[in-house]
């Protein structure tokens, strides 16, 4: 019994339309048809008129026992059908399908609560629900308590808690009985950060221990982390069926398209703020424009990319201008900030305000991964918000080289590209290869906990070799991602992105990744660590180390980054147009932007 | 997991991993489905559970209800159809009468209107998790039974005083037949309100009915109107009703007075039989059709 789900053409029709007298004829006709006439229709004829939908159309499937599989899809694709049959909450219109082993949904967190209840009541009866005998459920009591949290509420009726606390306590139910199969809609759409983390964790580690899981989200970050393999369904059928990495950026580059021809219409922006007063200053359009100073929409990960912010002065302020401050977020498709740029963290070069000009941010290495995105950009006179656009332009990024290397990152990996170098440590060296811990270093190479944004640090993974490997190492890659408190990944280094310094690989050793100027924001960071010997996953780790980032002085401006605007710090230049000729106070005037003004001239 | 897994969470494990499902677009045996709703026997004991517990919350009296509810409803039909209208009641105490009567109503009306809302209360939960929807009706069946249990020794509190008092009571070994006479209202009870609960699954039109047509059988199933009084004319109603039968034989057995002939009740468990497997087919056609029709 190695097929836990195995499906033959199956399909599921709905019919559409309201509940009226019609239906009661054609219930009564149907009930004569099938009584008085048999044999003579099938009875799954639908009465004419009636208007049909099919939600999935002729789907064939099969997933193994311990495979944690993902479904994506538009809305409407089918996915919230799929697992309704599969949860058997409705049966297939035609086709047959075979589940082997207890399922457990989870389809709406918290569904099966009666507001009356204890929480401990609700536990035996959610647990009832999924099929689990008040014995096996007082087995596990304590477990799903100490998951849940919730020790001090657990003989309070579930009435009184918060939405929160039912989520949560749902879905302990469900993470702790192990039901053979596992069947998730969208759950991690709900509760705080910290229990998502948790709760990702959690199927994690049952997916590690051979549990059969199945997963619907719109999260690909989260389809990308749990899953091995992704069915992708599209009207109904399954568009691809296969490993994670292919199905999800075949996905994606699907959607960018979509989201381009969405955004080509070029149209004024969408002032959010001084919509109903009149602002001083109206930032007038956003371009974005490539080495050469020509506008363009299209970028490569690692190309210069320059952003143009064109203002204009609607009437004079009554105060002087002393401070001026222009942020850009660079938000990703789903319309979450990616990036923030702050132009007050540079020196300041955009005093004397000129009353029209254009605003550069210039970012020497594009960080962004392939993707569309937007901007969202807001201007400070004097402390006060003046203007904030959304404007309704978007640029494309395609696969380029950031790092030198004629390797490209993958976005499923890591959001942005920063620099880092990866490398083995001289010395030490035992037999076996597993991933004994990580440290991060400063500098100098000494231990540290605590790093300043923008100083050097460097991370040193130990490994050692449990037996040895068969094949030839030809390539080895391992993947360090820095996880915040919230476990989400800010930042991805990938070994072979950069030049590769980690051949021959010695039996064990250390391989030190290092940032040259960190550029995680103040907080709380812990790693998680893949490794890869000729493209086989030989070991995964998420070590209990952490280590704190303090505020410090990324651009050496005495300025720090507030990690409220941005997650992480990249280098990139901001000044006026009609500047660059007069005196500037950064030595290192823009050699580029000089040749793009002298061609453009 | 690394948690050390206690014996009877393996053996658990063990019996799961028998579990198959295989299905078509329509199948599954009778067998299967017996099977399936003992293995979710816990939930039914969980659910009876829960509905005894919300029924009872925030209330002063709680059960004491259940007490209270037939007496009053008993002193009323005493007053007004006794007392007032001076109906005969088959000579004994027109209290004892009624109460008996409305003791096997309440049973059979509560799980008949329980079980017909299965589908429209439980809606959230059908169509987010599967279990066996048979779980529900019984559920509710093993519920009222219970509730009825404490009402049937009200009765007895009371059947006692009267027969202290020298009241014509004449208790025979008949009482022997009474638990078959509560397994026939049970599954009398559970036969119509699945078939309810499936017919409104299309048309909601019949919720409205179903709380009208109870008061309606109850004036025409021998609960206030002895057998004995109803009109020639009206006998084959009579003979078609399962209820006037049962609650015949109920007084009969405990009493010595009632008005019912061995082929009359064996009609009734006919019907009755008829009325559950009808219900339970047209429950089992409603619940593969529900999550797609609500």
């Amino acid at each position: 019994m190695t097929i836990a789900i195995s499906l033959r053409n199956v399909s599921k029709r709905y019919r559409l339309g309201t509940v009226d007298q019609r239906m009661l004829f054609d219930d009564l006709r149907s009930w004569r048809d099938r009584v008085f006439r048999r044999g003579a229709s099938a009875g799954s004829t639908p009465p004419v008129g009636t208007p049909e939908f099919w939600a999935l159309r002729d789907i064939s499937l099969e997933i193994k026992r311990g495979e944690t599989v993902g479904l994506i899809g538009t809305n409407g694709a089918g996915k919230s059908t799929l697992l309704k049959l599969l949860a058997r909450i409705t049966t297939p219109t035609t086709g047959e399908m075979t589940i082997n082993g207890r399922v457990g949904t989870l389809l709406e967190v918290g569904s099966g609560f009666h507001p009356e209840l204890t929480g401990r009541d609700n536990v035996f009866l959610n647990g009832a629900v999924l099929g689990m005998s008040r014995l096996e459920i007082e087995s596990k009591f304590d477990e799903i308590l100490d998951f849940a949290e919730l020790h001090q509420f657990i003989d309070t009726p579930v009435k009184r808690y918060s939405s929160g606390m039912r989520v949560r306590l749902a879905f302990s139910v469900a993470a702790i009985i192990e039901p053979e199969i596992m069947i998730l809609d969208e759950v991690l759409a709900v509760g705080d950060l910290g229990f998502r983390e948790k709760c990702l964790h959690r199927i994690e580690v049952l997916a590690a221990g051979g549990q059969t899981g199945l997963f619907v989200s719109h999260s690909i970050g989260h389809v990308s982390r749990l899953c091995s393999r992704v069915i992708w369904l599209e009207k109904g059928t399954v568009r691809m069926d296969g490993d994670t990495d292919i199905v999800c950026e075949e996905y994606r580059k699907t959607q960018i398209v979509k989201l381009a021809i969405h955004s080509s219409g070029h149209s004024a922006p969408l002032h959010l703020a001084g919509e109903s007063r009149n602002p001083a200053y109206r930032i007038l359009d956003v371009e974005t424009r490539n080495a050469l100073g020509k506008p363009t929409t299209l970028f490569r990960t690692g190309e210069v990319c320059r952003i143009a912010v064109k203002y204009s002065r609607s009437y004079p302020l009554n105060e002087k201008v002393e401070k001026v401050i222009l942020r850009i977020s660079i938000l990703d498709e789903q319309g979450s900030r990616l990036l923030g740029l702050d132009s007050s963290l540079l020196k300041p070069r955009l005093v004397p305000f000129p009353d029209a000009s254009t605003v550069y941010f210039e970012l020497p290495r594009l960080p962004l991964m392939a993707g569309t995105y937007s901007f969202a950009l807001s201007l400070f006179i004097n402390g006060e918000l003046i203007d904030k656009v959304i404007p309704d332009s978007a640029f494309m990024v395609q696969d380029g080289d950031f790092f030198g290397s004629g390797r490209v990152a993958s976005p499923t990996f890591t959001p942005l590209c920063v620099d880092f170098d990866c490398y083995l440590e001289e010395g030490e060296t035992n037999p076996a290869y597993k991933l004994l811990d990580v440290a991060t270093r400063d500098g100098f190479g000494n231990a540290v906990s605590r790093i300043r944004t923008g100083e050097a640090c460097c991370v040193a993974v130990r490994y050692a070799k449990n037996f040895p490997l068969d094949e030839d190492i030809t390539r080895v890659t391992l993947r360090l991602s820095f996880v915040n408190q919230q476990g989400i990944r800010v930042l991805g280094l990938e070994s072979a992105l950069v030049k590769p310094k980690i051949l021959p690989f010695p039996d064990a050793s250390t391989i030190c990744f290092e940032l040259p100027r960190l550029p995680l924001v103040d907080g709380t960071y812990s790693f998680a660590l893949c490794l890869m010997i000729n493209g086989v996953v030989i070991d995964e780790a998420t070590p209990d180390f952490c280590f704190a980032v303090e505020e410090g002085d990324f651009y050496g401006t005495g300025r720090a980054t507030r990690a409220s605007f941005t997650s992480l710090s990249v280098d990139f230049k901001c000044y006026l147009e009609n500047e660059k000729n007069s005196s500037s106070t950064d030595g290192g005037a823009n050699p580029v932007a000089v040749a793009a003004k002298t061609e453009s001239a | 997991m690394s948690e050390p897994v206690s014996t009877s969470a393996e053996t658990a494990s063990q019996k799961r991993s028998g579990v198959t499902w295989e299905f078509a677009s329509r199948k599954g045996s009778i067998a299967d489905g017996i099977r399936d709703i003992w293995r979710y026997r816990g939930l039914i004991t969980q659910t009876v559970r829960r509905d005894f517990i919300a029924i009872n919350s925030q209330t002063v009296m709680g059960p004491l209800w259940y007490f209270i509810q037939p007496l009053i409803t008993a002193v009323v039909f005493t007053v007004i159809f006794s007392q007032i209208a001076d109906l005969p009641t088959d000579k004994i105490p027109p209290f004892l009468f009624y109460l008996s009567g409305i003791v096997v109503w309440y049973f059979f009306s509560s799980c008949l209107s329980k079980i017909s809302l299965t589908f429209s209360a439980n809606a959230a939960l059908i169509t987010k998790v599967y279990f066996p929807r048979l779980t529900i009706p019984i559920a509710q069946t093993i519920l009222s039974l219970w509730l009825s249990l404490i009402q049937f020794l009200i009765f007895l509190g009371f059947y006692a005083y009267f027969y202290f008092k020298g009241a014509p009571l004449h208790p025979s070994y008949r009482v022997i037949i009474i638990p078959a006479l509560i397994l026939q209202t049970a599954l009398l009870g559970m036969g119509v309100g699945c078939l309810i609960a499936a017919l409104t699954t299309r048309f909601r039109d019949l919720q409205m009915m179903v709380s009208p047509a109870i008061q309606l059988w109850m004036y025409g199933s021998c609960i206030i109107i002895p057998r004995s009084m109803v009109g020639e004319k009206y006998q084959w109603l009579m003979n078609i009703n399962p209820v006037v039968s049962i609650v015949e034989s109920f007084r009969f057995a405990l009493m010595g007075q009632g008005d019912v002939e061995i082929w009359q009740w064996l009609v009734s468990l006919a019907i009755t039989l008829v009325l559950l497997v009808v219900g339970l087919l047209a429950f089992k056609q409603a619940e593969e059709n529900f999550a797609d029709t609500i």
